[in-house]
């Protein structure tokens, strides 16, 4: 065992010693005592308050530091990518592509941005 | 980490009291049971950077965020010290191994923050001579009463009972009045050295 160990056991026994010591001894309490608990108790509530609040900011901001995952009809969102006019949307993208035809990928991606802008606009309408 | 078989983890969840229960238990504390714990922490916070006060809010703040658990069955005082135990057990063996005190800063504005657990360069000096210093501070503090020197020295041998009293040359009244003044005198003369 080393020294450190060594130290540390003699504490620990120490430690034993006093708290058997004291929780054994007849007590000269006062109602100081009892009110002094009760602020730490007061204290404490007020500290895991505000931990569980700063928990909570630091979640929200995570989540908006991450990317959205947006969850829709893909049918109605192909209907209404239709109903668009796929001549307003092909040419562009056709362009963007240096005249490639438009994958799958980029169908999806293009109705999740719909899904999203549609989301937002909701959700603005609900404010 | 130095933990009671009364505290648990928050996640074995096998009959313990609820974060509610423990608030109940929390407020029904007697004047007495404060009383003792007043004076635990005190001991304590001998040990660490930490005002006895400090000890005793943060061991409660872990029970009431659920963090530490009472077994429904435990004893609710030795489960309190538990957590203030386990606390000042984590404090030193952070500063042991040069990291920064592991207790919360009570006083943010934005909750109680954990400490920064990066390594501390001026504790891999200070903190290793830190269970030496306590104590040879014990040591200097029963200096003048070579009874209570035997009584350490028998205590740290793992003695007991009629070994203790056969080392002190006492009978039971007398090692009770020894053990009883090594509790005082540990709990009134250490020098404060509270951060």
């Amino acid at each position: 065992m080393s020294v450190g160990d060594n130290q540390s056991m003699r504490l620990s026994i120490l430690d034993d010693f006093m708290i058997e010591e004291i929780l054994a001894a007849e007590g000269d309490a006062t109602a100081a005592d009892g009110e002094a608990i009760r602020r730490d108790v007061e204290r404490a509530e007020l500290l895991a308050r505000k931990s569980r609040l700063k928990a909570l900011r630091e979640e929200i901001d995570r989540e908006r530091s991450t990317s959205r995952v947006i969850q829709f009809d893909s049918e109605r969102m192909r209907a209404k990518l239709k109903a668009i006019g796929s001549a307003a949307v092909s040419p562009v993208t056709m362009a963007a592509r240096s005249g490639k035809a438009v994958d799958d990928d980029d169908l999806n991606s293009l109705l999740e941005d719909l899904a999203e802008l549609e989301q937002d606009s909701e959700a603005r309408d609900d404010e | 980490m130095h933990e009671t078989v009364d505290m648990v983890d928050a996640d074995e969840d096998d009959g313990l009291l609820s974060v509610e229960e423990a608030r109940v238990r929390l407020d029904g504390l007697s004047d007495d049971e404060a009383n003792k714990l007043i004076q635990i922490s005190k001991w304590f916070a001998n040990r660490c950077e930490v005002p006895a006060e400090d000890l005793r809010q943060e061991a409660i703040v872990r029970v009431l965020s659920g963090s530490r658990q009472c077994r429904r069955s435990a004893d609710f005082v030795r489960f309190l010290v538990g957590v203030m135990r386990s606390l000042v057990s984590a404090e030193s063996e952070a500063k042991k191994a040069g990291i920064r005190p592991v207790l919360v800063v009570l006083d943010s504005e934005n909750g109680h923050d954990l400490a920064d657990n990066a390594p501390s360069p001026e504790h891999l000096v200070a903190s290793r001579m830190d269970d030496g210093q306590t104590l040879a501070e014990i040591d200097r503090i029963i200096a003048d009463d070579e009874q209570l020197q035997l009584l350490v020295e028998g205590l740290a041998d793992n003695m007991i009972g009629a070994d203790l009293e056969a080392l002190l040359g006492v009978d039971v009244k007398g090692l009770a009045a020894a053990r009883k003044r090594l509790k005082r005198r540990l709990l009134n003369e250490f020098p404060e050295r509270m951060g």
